[in-house]
């Protein structure tokens, strides 16, 4: 017996159950990894996330816009660089958006791709602990 | 006075220390892991950094983020609390690098007793009396040569250990050679040092310890003994009272005494335990631990002295402003650990998320815990939740007390230590106070069988 779903109609309908699962929750991200497929959700801001009631009335997939999380792996201080980024920039990969200093050293908080700097969540000067978000990048 | 202090641990402790700040008007910065981000600590201290994710070697014992969040809240001192980094030499040098006050005894004396044989050497040395043994034993055929000499039974002992972890005890020749090779492994793997010692088998004594205090000008007192005999198979303390019962008067004098002189000889400052095994007048030294106890607080009860305040002051360069004579102990108490443990299943520690949370109250009641209805019991911790402390004029009183404080204990959500507590305190050997460290081994053989 064949199955009369194509394997695309069969991914599209996982990522529309997914999607439905993603907007009843107050998830800001969520990400699915499997060795054949992957699925990113992102809210664009915590204010749109829709209550559950409108979750269940709205059942189009949200937007999959890869978002990178920059976060800080290190306790320390948060220092802008002279090339500081400014929000909605056009970022390149690897590009150094700000550095943390601990105990002299400093740790280089770099662009993991290229992409729209959509947030900036650090200040200059600001002590920022472990896993601290910094800045957020669309990808593209 | 210190101004702001860095607390470089977790839970009740770490709350612990955080009070103390607060009521010397003091700054506390919390640190705390991804896996403790809605702890007691962490919300009752003035500021808390995360320090790294839940495992222990990436939080708690991340000293480059402990120390920069020291450095960033602009502390002047740093309080380990215990276990963890409490007991790291090489952690308070690094504190002193940075200006950080290490609240505790300076790096040379940590690392002196941290050495458990080096430990028992130094306090030969200072006319202490220590068990038959030997120093650091390198080989199987070392370990058998040093039995036969001392005479069996001997125990087995990890020279950077503690809770039991790297301890085996030797009966017999031909048990010699697996219980050495499982100490060191088991050594190695709790404490990357699979060094071992051994000593003479003390049959039935009891673990008594001896609280000190000493200023960094030379004062030195103790605040009295703690019986901590009621210990697991895996020899560590569940149950502890200050004074010790039915102890001889000749044992108590000596082992305040000899307390009190290891602490002069060795120039040592802040709060320390020192260790015996006793038994009848005989009293010998284990161990000293350079930093504030689990079971401190059946002290501060008896003696109306807070112990970690006392920590504090004494980091900040202040004198103790009383002697010995200045000190009397009043009334006993005891305090039950109420550890996320399933006690039928040997000890085996739980995690999880706790239902409903309940605390006992009243005259002479005293609870120091981090856990509310609902909160996280993480898999990478020690499963201590809660001490239950009971105060009162006489050990009856005390007793009675805490039989009612525990039946008041209510903590849904996992499997604790509760019960068998109350099953202890209802002994007749815990009732006339003549139990050994072998106490709840035996009762829990016997309720098997």
């Amino acid at each position: 017996m064949t199955s009369e779903y194509s394997p695309e109609d069969a991914a599209s309908a996982r990522a529309q159950r997914l999607a439905e699962f993603f907007v009843g929750t107050p998830l800001l991200r969520l990400r699915i990894e499997r060795e054949d497929e992957e699925f990113e959700f992102v809210r664009s801001s915590p204010a749109h996330a829709p209550h559950r009631s409108e979750a269940a009335q709205s059942p189009e997939p949200a937007a999959e816009i890869p978002v990178d999380v920059l976060r800080a792996d290190v306790v320390g201080i948060v220092r802008f660089g002279r090339n500081a980024p400014a929000l909605g920039e056009e970022i390149v990969e690897d590009r150094e958006l700000a550095a943390i200093e601990a105990l002299g050293i400093r740790t280089s908080v770099r662009a993991r791709s290229m992409g729209r700097l959509r947030a900036i969540l650090c200040e200059d000067g600001a002590a920022v602990d472990y896993g601290r978000a910094l800045f957020e990048i669309e990808r593209g | 006075m210190l101004r702001k202090v860095l607390v470089a641990n977790r839970g009740e402790i770490a709350l612990r220390i955080v009070r103390a700040c607060r009521e010397l008007g003091i700054g506390s910065v919390a640190i705390f892991s991804e896996a403790d981000r809605a702890s007691t600590h962490v919300r009752l201290a003035d500021e808390a950094f995360c320090v790294g994710p839940g495992p222990v070697p990436r939080s708690y014992l991340n000293v480059p983020n402990i120390i920069s969040a020291a450095m960033v809240s602009g502390c002047d001192a740093i309080h380990p609390g215990y276990g963890f980094l409490a007991e790291n030499a090489r952690f308070a040098e690094i504190c002193a690098d940075h200006g950080l006050k290490f609240i505790g005894p300076r790096p040379e004396i940590i690392t002196a007793m941290g050495d458990k044989a080096t430990a028992k050497r130094v306090m030969a040395d200072a006319g202490v009396a220590t068990t038959p043994g030997t120093d650091i034993l390198p080989t199987v055929e070392l370990a058998r040569e040093a039995a036969e000499q001392i005479g069996y039974p001997v125990l087995l002992k990890a020279t950077a250990g503690g809770g039991g972890k790297g301890m085996r005890v030797v009966e017999r020749p031909e048990d010699l050679e697996r219980a050495f090779l499982g100490a060191t492994a088991e050594a190695e793997a709790s404490f990357k040092d699979g060094r071992v010692y051994m000593e003479k088998l003390i049959r039935d004594p009891r673990h008594i310890e001896v609280q000190v205090l000493a200023d960094e000008h030379g004062q030195v007192v103790h605040l009295g003994e703690r019986d901590c005999s009621i210990q697991k198979p895996s020899h560590q303390k569940l149950i502890e009272e200050a004074g010790a019962p039915n102890l001889t008067e000749r044992a108590r004098a000596r082992l305040h005494e000899m307390a009190i002189l290891a602490c002069r000889h060795v120039g040592y400052s802040n709060a320390g335990t020192l260790e015996f095994l006793s038994s009848g007048d005989d009293v010998f030294f284990m161990e000293m631990n350079t930093r504030i106890q689990v079971e401190h607080p059946v002290t501060e009860m008896v003696y109306g002295i807070d112990l970690v305040k006392e920590q504090i002051r004494i980091a900040s360069g202040e004198h103790l402003g009383y002697t010995q004579a200045d000190l009397e102990p009043r009334g006993h108490a005891i305090e039950c650990r109420i550890n996320a443990e399933d006690a039928r299943n040997n000890f085996a520690p739980q995690a999880g998320t706790l239902g409903a949370v309940l605390f006992p109250g009243g005259p002479g009641i005293r609870i120091d815990t981090h856990i509310f209805s609902g909160a996280s019991v993480p898999p990478y911790y020690d499963s201590m939740l809660a001490k239950v402390i009971a105060f009162a004029n006489t050990r009856d009183q005390a007793i009675a007390r805490m039989e009612r404080a525990l039946r008041e204990t209510l903590v849904e959500g996992v499997a604790t230590t509760t019960e068998m507590c109350l099953e202890i305190l209802a002994t007749e050997g815990f009732r006339s106070g003549t139990y050994d460290i072998g106490f709840l081994p035996r009762l829990l053989t016997q309720r098997v069988g």
